[in-house]
Order: C-alpha cells, then structure tokens, then sequence
C-alpha cells in the first residue's frame, strides 16, 4: 500500500504568477451615490453598469500577461501559526502560456527534503477542471489526481489551491465596487464571485492600481459571508519590461490567527521552456 | 551468502557503467555548459517489534539501518541528465536482509520532444492501484524490505518512448536478471521452509534478454495504458528440493536430521504478460483496473488476475483542513485457492486516508485486506518531526483462520490438504515497526 499520496500536494502553486493581474481597469466610472436616490429602473441599470465594468477590467487585467511565454521562480513558504511556531517549504514553479488552451504549471518540491523530488503537474483549462498528475518518488510512479475541489489548504498553509491556481477571467463574475485609493496609488475596488460551486468563498474584495492593473490586496469571504482571510502583495517590480510581479506576498487567516508568507526569487521569463517538459507522458524527467 | 554479486553479472554491469561513463565524457567534452550536481544522501535507523514469538532463531525484536544516496548530474541547456540512486541496508539479525543495491544508475537522452533514450539500471512502475501491484512487471520485489511489493530492484533496461499529445509509446529491452530477495533463517516474515538456490527455465538462466512494449492513450478523464512482456517472471514458482522424509529417518533423531527441514527453491520461467490498466476520474472519486493475463509458469497454465475498485477523497473534510480518503479494490486470481502465495484469490481491500494538511505533513493510511480465511490490517503513518527528520511508523497484524504451522511439512502438510490457508505461517508476525530517517 501506498501511504505517501501527498494529496496535500494536489493543489498547486503556480500562481501567483497570474493571480494578482487579472483584474484591472480601463475606464473611468463616475460612480455617485447613486443607490440611494436610486429609482427601481436605475438600480437595476447601474448594476449592470458596474458588472459591466468590472469584467472588461478583468479581461484587459488578462491581457496584461499575454505573451509572457513562459516564467520560473522560485518560491519560499513560510508558515506561521497563532503560537508563533513556523515552518518553511521551498518551491520551483514553471509555467507555461498556452494560446488555445489554460496554462500549465510544474511546480517542483525542494524542501523539506523528504517531499524533495515530488513534482506537480497542472494543465489549466478555462471551461473545464483542471487535469493534475502527481510524480511520486519513492514509488517512482506518476498518479493522475482529481481536480475537483479547490476549497482545500495548500501543503499546509493559508493558501488554498484555487488561491495558487491560473486565475481565468471566467472563473468569476464581476462587479466595480468603487474608485480608490491604496496607499497613495489611484485605484479600483472590484467584486468577483467564483462561478465554481465548489468554491471555499462567497466572494472576493480585490484592490487594484489604475496605473499598471497590479493586484496589491485582496478580501476573502467564506460561504457565511464572513471576512476570511487577506493577501497582501509586495515589492512589485518589473520583469522582461512588460511584467508585474511581487516579491513578497502575505496571507492572513483571521479565523485560525495563521499567516502563510511566500517570498520569490529568482524570476526568469521567455527561457525556452517546452509543452514536452510540461508532458503528464515526460513528467518522471522532470523530477530533480 | 551474499547474492547481490550474482544479480547482475559483473560483464553486464561493467558494461552499463562504461556506457554511462561515455555518455558523461562525451557531454562533458561536447560542451563547456556549467555542470551541476545535485547530492541527497539520508539515513535511516529502524526499529522493529514482534509481539509474538516466531520460529526457533529468530528473534522479537531488530534493530537495521539504511543509507539512501541520490545524485543527479546535469548539464545546463542539455536534456540529458546522469541519475544515481545508492540503497544499502544493514540489519542486526537477519545476514538476507543486509544487502545493497543500485536502485537507479541511468542516462536520459532526449534528441527532440517526441522521443527520450534511457539506458542503465532502472525503475518502471506501472499501475494504479494501492492494495497490489500486479503491473509493476519489469522491476523484481525486494521483498525484504517489505512484504508490500512497493520496494523494487534495479533493473538494466534500455528504454525507448515516443511521445505524441495524448499518449506515449515505449519499448524496453531488458538483459539480465535480479533474483527476488528472500528473508534469511533469522529473519521474520518468512515461510517456515528452507529457501535453495533459484533455477532457471531459459538456459540462458539469468542472462535471458526480455523485452517488453507498453503504450498509454488519455482519452479526456480516462487513461489507458496497454503492455506485453515477454521473458523471465519477475514472480518464481517454488519447487520442494527435498524429498519426503520416510517416518524411519524421523523417528531416529540424530544430530543431522533434527534440524530436518524441507527446503524449496524459487523457478524462474519464461512468461508473457499481457497488462490492462485504466483509471477513469470523476468529481472526488478515481475508478481503477488492473488487469494481468500470464501465459503460465510452473504448474499453471494461462491464468489471469484483476485489482479494481475506486479511491473517493474528501478534501477540506467537515471544513478541518484534513483530507479523507476512502478505497475499497477487489482482488482476484482465476487460479482460485491454487493461486501462488503472494496472490489474493478472491478478497478485498478497505483503506482509509488521511492527510493532515499541518506543519508536520502527518499522513495516515490504515487498511485491512479480507478474504475467507484471513484479516490483514496495516497501518501507515508518516509524521516530520523537524525539517530534516522524519518519522515513519508502520504497522501489520494478520489474523488467520489456522493456526501457525509448527513447522515446515506442517505447513506443507496444509498446502496439500487445504491450500487456501497457504499464508498461516503469518499468525505470528504481527509486528510495530518504527524509522526515523535523517535527510543532510
């Protein structure tokens, strides 16, 4: 029998990558009070307005990414608990931009070291589940694992798989909550509500700037409708002179006092990587 | 004896080493790319308890350790990594089960995206199931590290795939063969019986050149993989060496024959095995067949043999974070209670798992496989106790209809008359087995 199945593993990182450039705006929206003067024709109106909006923000926030062909980084998860206690996880993730089809992901497990050498394979699809396999090295045996539920913890951290995953402009619904500020920079304030009913949330706060459509916050509702958690992002810079990405972001569960902080090195874009190296039949030669 | 010396032959491993050796000259030579590295070396100390008491010699107790060493060694912008795999085993009281092996000593050579060239020692594993792994044919069982059948041999292969989108075809030429390991006289979880030397159908003995081809299709949620091997079974029948003892000969017990013992030895026939697997996955549940159909060794003719059933797995389960696992697999053999003694005839395996999701990754997987005469449970645990050391506990208890035979032609006896008790020699060997191994 087989113990080491590393379901936990299921869940991917690929992610951050994209999941903070997905939103963002183009437009101006003079948004009023209107709701209060609102007759019953313009409320209506102005949410379809505002729904409107916010996924032509959405989808332009996509386009952000096109062409970045392929990426590496490497990742560093630190996990802190409310009794202070830690532990560190270290991560290589590719990925891979697919034209006609979701992106695909390889993430390789560095430490700790008796987890070294399990590899995670995602291909993502836009309106399907997501096909996964798992390299497992002690049995040198590649597993094709489901890919249904996103609800559950990354390895053990405040991430959730659908938090790591290529966010596809689909996945939600939309709504532009308001024009803003974050700190200083002009921003947006977007609704999304995930179409997936296996989701772990009701919906989601993202705050964007205007000026790059960088991700720099974003609110996690649970399906009571209760604040959950917070992503944080930080130190964004810019890569291959076209793309965002942090160096540093921070999750905090407000419900369990845990914190999951992921630090990223190393960012490399456009290396030549290949559909084979991201091939379920090729996985075992990617295992290190 | 030490028989590692006689698992591969030493031409044939001469052989190996000197096409790895060339393979890495020649990438050396050919390019001035940075060379990379990589060393992971663990260690393992394990403890293990036997409740019960065994056979005469052996012991309730044993201590053993293990050193692990993988390296792989890489070329910057080159496809064609060298893989290193170093297994040793000391064990305090069984002399078999001291042993070491090269699990992995291979190069990759992927002239293009379709196709990849492996050649060395080697590991297949082929299959989807978790109760047995009837599949995984091309590598032998090194049983003494486990009765699970997981830990395997190293294999000299030369391996050859083409990769298309949504499937891969792969042939293997495998020369030389690896004995299975068998427990010494001391060791535990062993047949009451003397083990001779192993024979061979081929005349070629261990130096019979098998092949094998594989392919595997993915058909949306579906995958399929087909094979056909033909050469040596990695499973040997066994044939008693010695004969019947006349009731005259036991009734005078001189020094020699008190410790009269039958004695077996393991065949090695040539085979064709012809496999099926599929796995369909469907929202939280994964549906699984193995299929094997041997052409027949020893006293068997064509026979067949099937593991299916489904894994459900609950993540985030009853919103703890904790993911639950459920499997439940049917085990058969068409050979009934003649089916060789590794082999289910009709019984099932429920397991359930469990994966923590915590700082420690804890992981659980407790089972229990049942037929008419038996109840095998076991139990897994996995626990990190820092981020170097790891604590692994396993557990099994056997509960069977009969009784331990007393000795050999006992069980002998059993065979003969009621074949389906054939693992009753494993009422005694219950055991708790604990490691903690040291990754640096």
């Amino acid at each position: 029998m087989h113990l080491i199945n590393k379901i936990s593993c299921r869940q991917t990182v690929y992610w951050l990558t994209f999941s903070f450039s997905v939103i963002a705006s183009t437009l101006i929206v003079t948004h009023t009070s209107q709701a209060s003067t609102a007759s019953n024709q313009q409320v209506p109106q102005a949410l379809a307005e505002a729904k409107k909006r916010g996924y032509e923000i959405a989808e332009n926030a996509d386009l952000q990414d096109l062409g970045y062909s392929d990426m590496q980084v490497n990742v560093k998860m630190i996990l802190l608990d409310a009794m202070g206690r830690r532990a560190e996880r270290s991560l290589a993730v590719n990925t891979l931009e697919m034209t006609k089809d979701g992106d695909r992901s390889l993430t390789l497990f560095l430490s700790p070291r008796d987890q070294k050498g399990t590899v995670l394979l995602t291909h993502a699809h836009p309106q399907a589940n997501d096909d996964q396999w798992l390299y497992l090295p002690a049995l040198r045996r590649v597993k094709r694992i489901t890919a249904n539920d996103r609800s559950g913890p990354f390895v053990g951290s405040e991430f959730a798989y659908e938090d790591m995953i290529r966010q596809e402009v689909d996945d939600y619904s939309y709504r532009l909550l308001k024009s803003t500020q974050f700190e200083d920079k002009p921003a947006w304030l977007l609704e999304r509500t995930p179409k997936d009913i296996h989701s772990g949330y009701s919906k989601q706060h993202v705050w964007l700037d205007k000026q790059a459509y960088r991700i720099w916050r974003i609110d996690f509702y649970d399906r009571k409708n209760t604040l959950l958690k917070t992503l944080f992002f930080e130190g964004y810079q810019q890569y291959a002179n076209a793309y965002w990405r942090p160096l540093r972001s921070i999750m905090e569960n407000y419900q369990t006092g845990k914190k999951t902080i992921l630090e990223y090195s190393d960012y490399r874009f456009k290396t030549g990587l290949t559909t084979a190296q991201f091939s379920q039949y090729q996985l075992r030669s990617q295992a290190h | 004896m030490m028989s590692n010396g006689s698992i591969i032959s030493a031409s044939l491993l001469s052989a190996i080493i000197s096409l790895l050796c060339s393979g890495l000259y020649l990438s050396t030579a050919a390019s001035a790319h940075e060379m990379d590295t990589l060393w992971d070396p663990e260690f393992g100390i394990e403890l293990s308890y036997f409740p019960n008491t065994g056979y005469p010699e052996q012991e309730n107790s044993n201590l053993s350790f293990c050193g692990q060493l993988k390296a792989q060694h890489t070329l910057a912008q080159a496809s064609s990594p060298l893989r290193l795999d170093l297994f040793a085993r000391y064990d305090a009281v069984d002399k078999k089960r001291t042993h070491w092996d090269i699990r992995e000593l291979s190069w990759d050579y992927q002239p293009s995206d379709q196709w990849l060239l492996r050649a060395g020692i080697l590991q297949q594993f082929w299959g989807v199931t978790e109760s047995r792994h009837l599949l995984a044919v091309l590598n032998q069982t090194d049983l003494v590290e486990n009765i699970d059948g997981e830990d395997k041999l190293g294999q000299p292969m030369l391996n050859l795939a083409y990769f298309y989108p949504s499937g891969a075809i792969n042939g293997y030429v495998l020369p030389g063969f690896r004995e299975r390991t068998f427990p010494g006289r001391k060791g535990r979880l062993r047949m009451p019986i003397k083990m001779g030397d192993a024979h061979f159908q081929s005349g070629a003995e261990s130096k019979h050149i098998d092949w094998a081809i594989r392919w595997q299709q993915t058909l949306g949620q579906l995958d399929l993989g087909l094979f056909h091997f033909h050469g040596t079974s990695r499973d040997p029948w066994f044939e008693l060496e010695t004969p019947q003892p006349l009731l005259s000969t036991l009734s005078h017990t001189t020094r020699n024959n008190a410790y009269y013992s039958p004695k077996i030895r393991p065949v090695y026939d040539i085979t064709d095995l012809t496999g099926l697997e599929a796995q369909y996955l469907w929202q939280s549940w994964a549906f699984k067949l193995e299929l094997l159909s041997d052409s027949g060794i020893g006293p068997w003719d064509r026979n067949t043999a099937v593991t299916t059933g489904f894994e459900y797995t609950e993540v985030n389960a009853f919103n703890t974070g904790i993911d639950m696992g459920v499997l439940v697999e049917w085990l058969f053999d068409d050979r009934g209670d003649n089916a060789p003694i590794d082999r289910m005839s009709n019984g099932w395996f429920l397991g359930t798992r469990w994966t923590m999701n915590n700082f420690a990754s804890t992981q659980a997987l407790l089972g229990v496989i049942i037929d008419d005469n038996s109840k095998n449970w076991s139990l897994e645990v996995e626990h990190r106790l820092t981020p170097n050391l790891l604590l692994t506990i396993e557990s099994r208890w056997f509960s069977q209809r009969q009784s331990m035979p007393k000795s050999g032609w006992d069980w002998l006896n059993t065979l003969n008359q009621d074949p389906s008790h054939k693992l009753s020699f494993l009422q005694q060997e219950d055991y708790l087995r604990a490691e903690i191994s040291w990754y640096f």
